[in-house]
């Protein structure tokens, strides 16, 4: 079949992936590509395995998508995060998002710290504000240690699905129904048929309800997981991370919004809860249907990775966009960035288990970690050195050995910087109000300029 | 035990690249740091063409600019030129700098494409400032705000290589390096761990050392000679095996660029330098003899020779662990690409990076070496790769060589980016590695290999804004330019010209 120009694009919604694959194409493409939005009913019944944290990425993804903090804190539970405290492994810390600390003479931060035998957190603004639970916006251009504060949101899946969907532009048709039987050559799907007789044919099938099945050595994972959700409308945010809690077979999460305190709990084992198998598909996208959202990646919402995945496969997506019907290398490309971004976010959740056979890949990490504090990185990783530096920390990974280099200030030399170091953070996180009482102004300050 | 006392074999540019840096870092510390040379190897100031990241190592020394761009006469380079590539008569500039900038998160060639695809005629490198300044012959240094047409670019140097490692041995030497003349005749192993001991030289005298870093050449004393590590041989896509270097005299102003052109049977190198030019010829021996090279080279040379031809023998590919045991292979012992994009100093670099953030610390170095290997292998292909890619994006099929190239079976990893970017002007990613997608831009394109498609999104905007915006990207690029002084009078004016010459050309 000779190549034609690519003209249509039908995205099989009615969650949180649907909606934001439908945005980010919508805001992104021409429009002589035309757009449809299918709302399948129940295809958003697994997003609570979204979980309720996205990491900093997603400030600049919503407002690329021209929602920002105006738009998204007002109408939603949405509230600010610092990251996540783990009660974990039996021990205890704040996973909080932050920028390396500065290298000095070539050596990284964490090296003098450890030779000072300080912990590392107690120089990162984000742990202190996080402990203290409070929160500021990070000042642009101004040398203060609030400067460096990084933070993602807190969210309910299903209020950005609807944030999402009600920004759509006009030019997004849309449809909703039940798929009840699909058109297909080969690899090639022509059309979608709809309960109630309804047709959607497009050139290019973005799919997050699972068209395609998922056949045997199409799935790697496999452990199957059951997660409840509840919301208590408590006294409302108390605090600016999340809090999770390990259990016998799994965990429970405990998430400060805006209307009460939302709480998470995931297990192997779940009569009643809604379940999801955790893994990935080999193959995303084959021929004109691109499997997105957790019918592709379904990583535990122990960490952001879900959301950050989603994050990036809406990029790989968007810089993708196939010019004609032939999409075989598009297909291709999609699908390794697809295997490297799932597998780099899996390293980071199996690094959380002390006992497991770790991938070959990760023992490396934490080996050169244990041996000498070295961060190693592979290409684009979702979490990056500040994220795995809090991480082995906190599941008590200890460098046998440090940098030499650090050997070369003298004792004064260190412990002077580092006090100082640690003095600015406390001053600043001090002066930061409550998560709470930030919220609440911020909100009024919204209010009254939107009349 | 700690690591404290260091032996580094040769006294080559790796050499003393790696002895300047230990110092640096591990003098204070008290370490001990011995250089093993035998007698200064004649530098035949054939010119050496060097990476943007060299600027990164000689500020870390602390090196004053100016003079070190005086003690080896250095020119300042914007990119190289390649000519006869693609096709013959061809050319292009692979720059060191983007092209224009990024609109709305998506690279700017996209917008290029989109004036190409819809029968415009534009030139991707009317928004390149250093495709266009080193055209003019032009230089300065790049402004403060990297965001801006004229500003967004890098810059490395051509240099006597000889007299770079002089100038490092000054450096290192006043840093209590302390230098051996001889040569090493002999090993001794450490009965537990199976390193290094320590070497005995020629004249009786021996040096025992925690950790030696065998910067011996080809030949890799320790690495190979021996530890035995072995030698991945990637000739299969790489056959060029030998190499000539000759300096002549320079003709004409000296030029902020190095020149690359293809021939029937490889490729010769021009490399100009303050008082003179580099020139060389990369050849496969299986199609010309060396006397039919010599003949070429001496042929096309701009002015007379100044020493007699130089004969280099080589295979490429990498040692297969770089650091094997206490034994840390940088420079040609470690491995051997052809210079044809000016990497050798940038690996060796490299090695010194890694081998300092990696500095073991117990005798055990296994981990170390583990990691150190894993990086610079990425690094290693990642280059052959890029290498490669000049070699079959071409239409070439005039001689034997050619031909080969042609019907080569290319990895995986280099014929996936080719038809991705053929398709959709698509350049694949990564964070490690030294060329970044503007590098992998400039030889494809520059080679003629023009996508059929673009990024999609690029069609958002009106054509009447993409025109409007890449025209004035295009004015500000040449008028950048046409601000810019001459490169030979800016290395006056910066105090970067040997005075000896300076006194020669008055």
């Amino acid at each position: 079949m000779a190549a034609s120009p690519l003209t249509s694009i039908a995205v099989l919604g009615g969650g949180l992936a649907g909606a934001f694959a439908a945005a980010r194409l919508a805001r992104a493409l021409p429009d002589d590509i035309a757009l449809t939005l299918v709302d399948v009913s129940g295809a958003d019944g697994q997003d609570l395995f979204f979980g309720t944290v996205t990491t900093p990425a997603a400030y600049n993804a919503m407002l690329g998508l021209g929602l920002g903090e105006p738009e998204i804190m007002p109408g939603t539970d949405t509230t600010f995060s610092l990251g996540t405290q783990y009660h974990w492994a039996g021990r205890e810390w704040v996973q909080a998002f932050h920028q390396p600390l500065p290298v000095l003479a070539g050596v990284q931060f964490h090296q003098y710290a450890a030779r000072a035998r300080k912990p590392y957190p107690d120089f990162v603004m984000s742990v202190a504000a996080a402990r203290r639970g409070a929160f500021a916006h990070p000042p642009e251009g101004q040398t203060t240690p609030l400067a460096e504060l990084e933070y993602g949101y807190h969210f309910l899946p299903a209020q950005w699905a609807k944030l999402l969907t009600d920004s759509l532009p006009a030019r997004v048709e849309r449809a909703a129904g039940n798929v009840a039987s699909v058109e297909a050559e080969g690899e090639t799907l022509s059309a979608v048929v709809l309960e109630g007789g309804r047709t959607i044919k497009a050139d290019l099938f973005i799919d997050t309800v699972g068209v395609r099945d998922r056949t045997d050595g199409d799935w790697s994972g496999g452990a199957v997981v059951h997660a409840q959700e509840s919301l208590s409308p408590a006294q409302g945010p108390t605090g600016v991370v999340r809090t999770l809690r390990q259990k016998n077979d799994g965990w429970i999460a405990t998430t400060p919004l805006r209307r009460g305190t939302h709480s998470l709990t995931l297990g192997s084992d779940g009569a009643d809860g809604t379940g999801l198998t955790l893994g990935r598909r080999e193959q995303a996208w084959v021929g004109n249907v691109l499997t997105f959202g957790l019918n592709a990646t379904a990583a535990s919402p122990l960490t952001p990775a879900p959301m950050s995945l989603l994050m990036r496969g809406a990029d790989s997506l968007a810089e993708l966009v196939p010019f004609t019907t032939e999409m075989r290398v598009e297909a291709r490309e999609y699908n390794r960035r697809h295997r490297d971004d799932f597998d780099h976010a899996l390293l980071f959740e199996r690094a959380f288990h002390p006992d497991a056979h770790h991938p070959p890949r990760l023992a490396h990490k934490i080996e050169q970690f244990e041996s000498r504090g070295a961060l190693v990185q592979y290409d684009l990783e979702p979490f990056e050195a500040p994220d795995w530096l809090l991480l082995h920390l906190g599941m008590g990974r200890v460098p046998a050995a440090r940098d030499v280099l650090a050997d070369r200030v003298t004792d004064a030399q260190l412990h002077g910087q580092l006090a100082t170091m640690r003095r600015a953070v406390e001053t600043v996180a001090a002066k930061l109000p409550p998560a709470k009482v930030y919220h609440d102004g911020l909100l009024r300050y919204l209010g009254k300029r939107n009349g | 035990m700690g690591i404290t006392r260091i032996c580094i074999l040769g006294g080559g540019t790796a050499g003393w690249m790696t002895a300047a840096a230990l110092s640096n870092k591990y003098s204070s510390l008290g370490f001990e740091i011995t250089l093993i040379e035998s007698d200064a190897i004649g530098t035949v100031g054939v010119g050496e063409a060097t990476l943007p990241h060299i600027r990164m190592f000689n500020q870390a020394l602390g090196i004053d600019e100016a003079e070190f761009m005086r003690a080896t006469r250095a020119t300042f380079k914007l990119g190289i030129e390649f000519c006869d590539w693609g096709r013959l008569g061809d050319r292009y500039i692979h720059p060191f700098g983007d092209y224009g900038a990024p609109v709305d998160g998506i690279e700017f060639h996209h917008f290029w494409l989109r004036l190409l695809q819809n029968g415009h005629t534009s030139e991707l490198d009317d928004f390149s400032y250093p495709v266009l300044a080193a055209e003019a012959g032009k230089f300065r240094m790049p402004g403060p705000d990297v965001s801006r047409i004229g500003s967004n670019f890098g810059y490395a140097y051509q240099f006597d290589s000889g007299r770079y490692a002089k100038f490092l041995r000054g450096y290192a030497e006043s840093r209590g390096v302390t230098r051996m003349e001889g040569r090493v005749v002999e090993a001794t192993r450490d009965q537990q761990s199976g390193g290094i001991a320590s070497v005995t030289l020629d004249d009786g005298r021996s040096a025992s050392a925690d950790l030696f870093i065998d910067c011996s050449g080809f030949r890799g004393v320790l690495i190979e000679g021996e530890l035995e590590t072995g030698y991945e041989d990637w000739s299969r896509w790489l056959p060029c095996d030998r190499a000539q270097a000759v300096p002549c005299e320079a003709r004409g102003p000296s030029l902020p660029y190095t020149r690359a052109t293809a021939r029937e049977a490889g490729w010769q190198w021009r490399i100009p330098l303050q008082h003179r030019t580099g020139n060389g010829y990369v050849y496969w021996s299986e199609y010309i003899s060396d006397d039919d090279a010599t003949q070429q080279l001496m042929s096309t040379l701009e002015g007379p020779a100044t020493a007699d031809p130089k004969q280099l023998y080589f295979k490429t590919g990498k040692r297969r662990k770089l650091w094997n045991r206490n034994v840390v292979a940088v420079g040609l012992s470690g491995g051997f690409l052809e210079p044809l994009e000016s990497t050798s100093i940038y690996l060796i670099q490299e090695g010194i990076t890694a081998l300092i953030e990696l500095f073991p610390t117990s005798a055990d170095m296994e981990r170390d070496a583990a990691e150190y290997n894993r990086r610079m292998d990425l690094g290693f292909d990642r280059v052959r790769d890029f290498l490669l890619l000049h070699y079959v994006a071409t239409q070439r099929d005039d001689s034997p060589m050619w031909r080969y190239f042609r019907e080569m079976e290319l990895p995986d990893s280099l014929s996936e980016k080719i038809e991705a970017w053929k398709s959709r002007g698509y350049v694949q990613r990564y964070e490690h590695g030294v060329f970044l997608p503007p590098s992998w831009i400039a030889v494809m394109a520059g080679q003629g290999l023009i996508p059929q498609g673009r990024d999609r999104r690029v069609d958002a905007r009106p054509m009447a804004d993409v025109i409007q915006m890449t025209d004035s990207i295009a004015k500000q690029s040449h008028a950048a330019v046409a601000s810019t002084p001459d490169h030979g009078e800016f290395l006056k004016r910066y105090g970067a010209v040997d005075p000896s010459i300076m006194d020669a050309a008055e």
